[in-house]
């Protein structure tokens, strides 16, 4: 459809060339049989005229003569002539002479309607007629009639040539137009080609191809012309495009960057604004800005929570109207104004409670050129710092008083000590000679008395010792029944001399606990002593032992008047005998306070259980594992006695220490060798005192004897030539490395961390004494 | 001059196409009329179909003289017939003879049936430009060159080709054609 209301290029060539070829034949075709059809009619015409002479001539003798067969046989002559219809001859009055008719058909001559000589087409017929002549005498009509069939013949001969010749033609023009139209048509449809490419691929490099140097190729070439015109343009264009683009690009980019520049700039401005107030804001010192008038312009939270004033109270005033003396901000402006700095200038300022704030003002100015244009004044609140600073002086005071009390005592005490010995003792010398029963009463008041304040003294060291932190504990493993009945052991003569029984509730499997063994047993005789003084007479003490959680109790129940709710809380006071005093009871107030804090520092403690009668102290340690899980029986006292086990001439060890569990770790350890002998000493004077009657191989000295320091054991060894070059290795469960240094610039030969590792041990024994030790076979 | 004669021609045509049909249907008095007339027509028309030559005539003038020996009453319609009628630019004229005239005088000579007494005369015409017509038996096979005879009602005639010829006449093929050869 498109194709035939839009025919294209192609089409419209083949049919031009088509339509006007055979246009061309159909008229030069029609032309033709016009032509010759009219000419062949006229021939026919003539013709026919020729043959009606010849009858007519021919007719005339026999019409004359009327020799009508003669004439029939004349005009039937034309009976060879198939196209021949009729011939007829009429006489002169028009009757009918002769007659030919061609069978078929109605061929009988009509009537005669004319005379004289006539050629004529009438229908689908030709007629003739001829006036017969006898020599000059007209004697009738000849008529002859023809049809056209040579007419149609022919005509039909033609159509029948020129029909096919005009489709036969129609078919070459169109093949050759087709074929030709080409000539002009593929250039054109080239360019075509080239013009869509162009316009749809937007390139305009293309060229069109040029096929011929006619007018065709002329647009082909002012095309291509134009064509490159419009590259070099749209190339032109392009770079311009291009340049601009980049030149825009460039720009965008850097007004970008400038507006990110900008709006960081802003940022920064408004943050550092925004840092600016809020520091000022929170600033932990007082702010204000004070004009040249000496009002206040600005105040920060620092400066208003301090005076407790709100900003309206306080800034839009002068500022020496809140400063108890207003005079000092006069004389403060005055000297800035002298170009002066202020630093450190003390004022009272008055709250808005009325109370006094002590503060430090430092304050410059800001000067644009000549102009005065504010005071930045800093503000430090020194009421806080004064009171500390008072409190703190108050709190040196107490605590340089209490220190110095603590010294005066333990120096007391200690100095005490030494004369009261020599009372003590001379006074029971004394005691032994021959004295008078009042003065043997006065002897023994004086020895009472003596041995009282010696215990004192003694306890109050102790506490002294504890508050200024010089009591040094040895926490390790400390057998618990072992400890109480030794504890009971001591008691039992002052039990007996009130009739008072003491019972011990417990099995005989070792129970452990983390203590110093001394200590331990001091606050286990405080509370049995305490149990069996603060008793009725034939009273009984109940002791026993029991395992709560991971802690050991001491149980330590009497059965004296008990103590009442109101008296327990001042217990543990120092000095509160709790309305003892009245009584014939002995004490120095001092037991149980020193017992508590003993029993903290080993990290237990000591509390009154609620009972119906008498009192139930307890005792509660952390429980520790025994440090030597298969122990053979040691009988304590065999160990005590520092005899010597070893062979002469083998290594002799002495051991000083009086934790009977290290002793027998040890005992354990050097049983694996042959020639070591093992001595035991659990008192330093003891340790001392068989050192220098037998001086061992090796010292091995705990630095926490009942009865002095390992240090001062190790001095008195040192000191003594028997013992000066023996070697002595320290061990403790917790020296310091200040004290390790310090005990072997005492002349230690070594340190040893208890509980002690036995290759540490041997190793010890290896070092300090090289050969002496051979491993048992 | 031409249209005059033409219409005159057709005229004289016409009544003898008329006399041949009366003859063909006319009772025998009538037939005798009618047959004499078509035989005039005929006598007429002969002239056309021959040529005398030049010798035959005294001048370009002399008219074509139709001689009747006897007193025929043929000659009446031959006169009738040929009055005002030329034939090859020459008047024609009916002349009356007796044997006894100069017969070469004519160019054609009618002799009728009556009159055949007198044949023998006619030898003396032989070899002189003379059409000799007779309507007698065996007339064109001894004497001349054309003889009448009647067929039915028809008129018909015979001719001697050869003796027609004598005399340098000149017989068109026509009549000879039509004419049948002498019995």
């Amino acid at each position: 459809m498109k194709a035939l209301r839009h025919p294209s290029i192609k089409l419209k060539l083949t049919l031009i060339v088509a339509l006007t070829s055979t246009f061309s034949l159909l008229v030069a075709a029609a032309g033709f049989i016009y032509y010759d059809l009219t000419s062949f009619k006229t021939k026919m015409k003539s013709d026919l005229v020729t043959e009606a002479q010849v009858i007519g001539a021919n007719c005339g003798a026999p019409l004359v003569f009327s020799d009508s067969k003669v004439l029939y046989e004349t005009v039937a002559s034309l009976r060879a002539q198939h196209d021949i219809r009729t011939v007829a001859v009429y006489s002169l009055d028009g009757k009918l002479s002769a007659e030919y008719a061609r069978l078929g058909g109605r061929n009988h001559a009509p009537a005669l309607v004319q005379t004289g000589d006539t050629a004529l087409f009438s229908g689908d017929s030709l007629k003739v007629f001829r006036t017969i002549y006898s020599d000059q005498d007209a004697v009738g009509t000849l008529y002859i009639e023809s049809d056209l069939s040579a007419w149609y013949l022919r005509r039909n001969r033609f159509l029948a040539i020129v029909a096919p010749m005009v489709g036969a033609c129609v078919l070459i023009s169109i093949i050759l137009g087709s074929r030709l139209q080409r000539i002009i048509s593929r250039p054109v449809l080239d360019l075509v080609e080239t013009t869509r490419r162009v316009s749809s691929e937007k390139r305009y490099d293309i060229r069109a191809r040029k096929r011929a140097d006619d007018e065709v190729g002329q647009l082909v070439d002012g095309f291509n012309a134009m064509l490159a015109e419009i590259e070099d343009r749209d190339q032109e264009l392009h770079l311009i495009n291009d340049a601009l683009e980049e030149r825009v690009r460039s720009r965008t980019l850097q007004l970008e960057e400038e507006i990110v520049e900008r709006q960081l700039a802003q940022e920064e401005v408004t943050k550092s604004r925004e840092i600016l107030d809020d520091f000022f804001e929170n600033a932990a010192i007082g702010l204000d800005l004070l004009g040249p008038d000496g009002i206040i312009r600005r105040a920060n939270r620092a400066e208003l929570e301090m005076l407790g004033y709100t900003a309206e109270e306080y800034v839009g005033h002068p500022a020496r109207s809140f400063h108890e003396d207003p005079t000092v901000i006069d004389q403060l402006m005055d000297r800035l104004r002298q170009g002066e700095l202020i630093t450190g200038l003390e004022s009272q300022m008055l709250s808005k409670d009325g109370s006094v704030k002590y503060v430090a003002l430092d304050a410059n100015v800001r000067w644009e050129g000549e102009l005065f244009v504010h005071v930045r004044c800093f503000t430090r609140d020194l009421t806080a710092h004064k009171e500390a600073e008072r409190a703190r002086a108050a709190t040196e005071l107490a605590e340089r008083s209490n220190q110095a009390k603590s010294e005066f005592l333990s120096r007391m005490s200690h100095e005490l000590r030494t004369p009261m010995n020599s009372i003590l003792g001379f006074s029971q010398l004394l005691e032994l000679d021959e004295l008078t029963p009042d003065q043997i009463d006065s002897v023994r008041q004086i020895i009472g008395a003596g041995k009282h304040l010696l215990r004192l003294i003694n306890e109050v060291l102790d506490i002294s010792r504890i508050e200024s932190g010089n009591l040094s504990l040895s926490i390790e493993p400390v057998e618990a029944y072992e400890a109480l009945s030794q504890v009971v052991g001591i008691v039992q003569p002052l039990a007996s001399a009130q009739s008072i029984t003491i019972h011990v509730i417990g099995s005989d499997a070792p129970l452990f606990v983390f203590a110093d063994g001394q200590r331990l047993r001091q606050v286990l005789l405080n509370l049995l002593s305490n149990a069996i003084k603060y008793n009725i007479q034939a009273g009984a003490v109940t002791v026993s032992i029991v395992q709560i959680g991971d802690r050991l109790r001491f149980n330590v129940v009497d059965t004296g008047p008990g103590i009442s709710q109101e008296k327990a809380e001042r217990l543990f006071i120092p000095f509160q005998r709790l309305g003892a005093e009245a009584t014939s009871v002995e004490g120095t107030g001092l037991g149980l306070a020193l017992s508590l804090r003993l029993a903290e520092a080993m990290g237990g403690t000591i509390g009154l259980e609620p009972s119906q009668r008498g009192a139930h102290f307890f005792l509660d340690l952390a429980k520790a594992e025994s440090p030597v899980a298969a122990l053979d029986q040691f009988a304590a006292e065999n160990l005590r006695t520092g005899a010597g086990q070893g062979a002469p001439g083998a290594l002799t060890v002495l051991l000083v220490e009086d934790n009977s569990a290290n002793v027998r770790l040890v005992e354990k350890s050097l049983a694996h060798f042959k020639h070591a002998a093992l001595r035991v000493a659990t008192t330093g004077q003891h340790g001392i005192e068989a050192a220098k009657a037998e001086p061992p191989d090796l010292v091995l000295l705990d630095l926490n004897l009942p009865d002095m320091t390992g240090l001062e054991v190790l001095r008195a060894l040192r000191a003594d030539p028997r013992t000066e070059n023996v070697p002595i290795v320290v061990t403790s469960a917790d020296a310091s490395p200040s004290q390790v240094d310090r005990l072997l610039q005492a002349g230690a030969a070594d340190y040893l961390t208890k509980p002690i590792d036995i290759h540490a041990l041997w190793h010890t024994i290896e070092r300090t004494k090289p050969g002496g030790l051979k491993k048992s076979a | 001059m031409s249209k005059t004669l033409l219409l005159l021609g057709r005229r004289l045509a016409g009544k003898l196409a008329l006399l041949g049909a009366l003859a063909a249907l006319a009772s025998p008095s009538q037939a005798q009329s009618v047959e004499a007339k078509v035989k005039a027509a005929f006598l007429y028309n002969f002239v056309k179909y021959v040529e005398w030559p030049g010798s035959a005539f005294d001048s370009d003038s002399s008219p074509i003289v139709i001689g009747i020996v006897g007193n025929d009453s043929l000659a009446g319609a031959l006169e009738s017939v040929v009055e005002g009628k030329t034939a090859g630019g020459r008047r024609l004229m009916v002349r009356h003879l007796r044997w006894s005239d100069d017969l070469s005088a004519c160019q054609e000579l009618f002799v009728p049936a009556g009159e055949m007494g007198g044949a023998a005369r006619l030898s003396n015409l032989r070899g002189k430009p003379v059409l000799i017509v007779g309507e007698a038996p065996g007339f064109a096979r001894k004497h001349g060159a054309i003889n009448f005879t009647v067929e039915g009602n028809r008129v018909r005639f015979e001719i001697n080709g050869a003796t027609a010829s004598q005399g340098g006449l000149s017989i068109s093929s026509k009549l000879l054609s039509l004419g049948k050869a002498p019995s």
